[in-house]
């Protein structure tokens, strides 16, 4: 793993630039599309983009991550909920007046593009790995069960209420005879 | 040239402002949500290539834990996106602005 | 040789087995389901039928494809592929043989090895259902949208109980990265070291939900031919629903594998390790190449042994039991496999702390 500077300033692999592109052009196609269902498609798509991403940087776990909850869960629940609910296409225009938005993002952009790309100097010359940053599972579950241990059991807690939720909301519009 | 680092935030960048763009310009209440999943994820990228810029695992936890909460999250907004349609029989966001001052 | 050419290579090879396969399994399953019903199946195309699969390739090229009046053109278009190519990329982490000594190189028989690999395997299951949706929504027809709902919904109920299984055996294993999965099933005295000795609920717990994910007999609602005209795929037809096909038996091939990597010690032979093998054909006064090939070779022959049995039982379950009803297969998933599942881990900790005393 010592290819560590060239994954951070070294050039991108070809990789890299396939899946950025894939990235930026779907997040497009989620803004410019009217169809709901054409969002939810280009959104799996987004989210496929960014899980290779990750693989290129070398993070499989938090990659393999994405695939599973964002797109095999998240993206196919907006799916699921657009063919429920039948959302036709919009046939009316946007809202007028759109325009301080993109101002408002184009400053946003450049701030942030400012600050972040600040840091990449930060990476020492030398040849320095990123193993450090790129832990196994059995790693990261010992840091969740130690050092991250009150978030680990909040998210879990989270979840949970979460859970409950869902549950209270789909009987609540059941009729009183149904419910048993 | 460009560096590695620099393309992957830049993406991230467009994918957060991309999604802030969704959320605050469509009309629909799903497709706004679809914005929050690609402002999250781009957070997330950021996360992940600053933990390796700083050589720790603190990156790849948190994104462990903000993906978390964005599917608990996306679950219950369309839960109670479907009961709100069932109500008022529209998503569209014009429409429910009772709490406008 | 470099590692990235014998990826590549064994990319291509597995991608051609995949692919021939199927035809293999179009021939197993119709001569098969005859000779379970006595009578006998396609047997004029070929010397006992076997290019009936080939007729039926040529058939679906010519056939006349249609794309209904409404329906959404990209979406019709991307859903067969989308069925074919999660099953393709599942394969790429599962390991085939050992490893091939090559110029003095290891190297492992197996497209890609991730140390998450089982989570990777995991993650691109949960991808099944998406092309079964879009098929269902962009047909624009009642039928296809009630099968594609009921599919989905299906799937997503038995991929709970998969990964609760699957929680229990990085428990009993320790590990997610399928090579060494796969490495501590080797050899064994008595019994092989299988792991469906060491974890025989979760391995009939998986073989259903194997069932389940792939939409085959008894779990095959979605498609029900009586009921549904057929399901998500009723719009489908020529190479479009080839592609249907080919992505439900790739599927089953991908189940397969997966159940024998995991349960059935993998491309192991059963009590000999891959030393004992390699020492043997060294015995023989062979080169260490030609050695460790021929370990492969036999442990390839091993694996293929395993996913065909697994197949063959995808055949024989399905001419044998009759289908569940939606409410009773949703009654299967939530409230028998996941509370069996749950129980699972519980004696899986249980056991394995002992061991650990």
């Amino acid at each position: 793993m010592n290819q560590a500077t060239d994954l951070i300033a070294g050039a991108p692999t070809v990789f890299m630039w396939v899946a950025s592109f894939f990235a930026i052009f779907f997040a497009l196609i989620v803004f410019v599309s009217s169809n709901p269902i054409s969002c939810a498609v280009a959104l799996m798509g987004t989210l496929f983009s960014t899980a290779a991403l990750y693989f290129s940087l070398g993070n499989f776990f938090v990659g393999a991550i994405q695939i599973l909850v964002y797109a095999g869960a998240i993206a196919v629940l907006f799916v699921f909920i657009v063919m429920l609910l039948d959302l036709k296409p919009q046939k009316l225009k946007n809202l007028p007046g759109r325009f301080p938005y993109f101002i408002f993002s184009g400053l946003v952009a450049g701030l942030l593009a400012l600050f972040l790309f600040r840091t990449i100097d930060l990476v020492p010359k030398g040849t320095e790995d990123t193993s450090a940053s790129l832990l196994s599972a059995t790693q990261y579950a010992q840091y969740f069960l130690s050092q991250y241990q009150v978030p680990f059991q909040a998210a879990g807690l989270l979840v949970f209420g979460a859970i409950l939720g869902a549950i209270v909301l789909a009987r609540g519009h059941l009729g009183k005879k149904e419910r048993s | 040239m460009i560096a590695a680092g620099q393309l992957i935030f830049s993406v991230a960048i467009f994918l957060f402002c991309f999604g802030a763009l969704t959320f605050f310009t469509k009309r629909s209440a799903v497709v706004a949500l679809m914005g929050i999943e690609l402002m999250l994820n781009g957070v997330n990228l950021v996360l992940v290539q600053a933990g390796q810029i700083y050589k720790n695992a603190e990156g790849t936890s948190l994104v462990l834990f903000v993906t978390l909460v964005a599917a608990a999250e996306a679950a219950l907004a369309l839960s109670i996106f479907v009961i709100l349609y069932r109500k008022y029989g529209t998503l569209t966001l014009e429409n429910f602005r009772s709490l406008k001052g | 040789m470099s590692a990235e050419l014998w990826s590549a290579i064994v990319a291509i090879a597995l991608g051609v087995a995949v692919l021939t396969g199927v035809p293999l399994m179009v021939i197993v399953e119709r001569r098969g389901s005859a000779w379970m019903q006595r009578r006998s199946g396609p047997n004029r195309v070929g010397p006992w039928g076997l290019m009936q699969p080939m007729a039926d390739a040529i058939k679906f090229v010519f056939k006349e494809e249609n794309v209904p009046a409404k329906a959404h053109k990209i979406l019709f278009l991307l859903a067969p592929a989308l069925a074919v190519i999660p099953p393709l990329i599942s394969f790429t982490v599962i390991p085939l043989a050992g490893s091939i000594n090559l110029e003095g190189v290891e190297f492992p028989v197996q497209v890609a090895n991730m140390s998450v690999g089982l989570l990777f395997l995991l993650a691109i299951n949960s991808m099944h259902v998406f092309s079964v949706l879009t098929a269902g929504w962009a047909s624009n027809n009642k039928f296809s949208l009630m099968g594609a709902l009921r599919a989905s919904s299906q799937m997503i109920s038995y991929e709970i109980a998969i990964g609760i299984c699957i929680v229990a055996l990085v428990i009993t294993y320790g590990t997610l990265d399928l090579r060494e999965i796969v490495k501590l099933q080797e050899a064994g005295s008595s019994l092989p070291a299988w792991g469906m000795f060491m974890q025989p609920l979760s391995f009939f717990i998986l073989w259903v939900c194997a069932f389940a994910e792939t939409n085959r007999l008894p779990f095959d609602l979605p498609e029900g031919e009586s009921e549904l005209v057929a399901g998500y795929h009723t719009e489908y037809s020529g190479m479009k629903f080839a592609l249907f096909f080919m992505g439900e038996y790739a599927a089953m091939f991908v189940a397969s594998a997966f159940l024998t990597t995991l349960f059935l010690g993998g491309y192991n032979v059963p009590f000999l390790s891959e030393e004992t093998i390699r020492n043997f054909f060294i015995a023989k006064e062979m080169t260490l190449t030609m050695a460790s090939a021929a370990t492969c070779a036999l442990q390839v022959v091993s694996f293929a042994v395993k996913v065909l049995f697994f197949m063959w039982f995808y055949v024989w379950i399905r001419w044998t039991l009759p289908r569940f009803r939606y409410d009773q297969l949703m009654h299967l998933g939530w409230k028998v496999l996941l509370p069996l599942g749950v129980l699972n881990i519980f004696i899986t900790m249980i056991v394995s702390y002992l061991r650990s005393v």
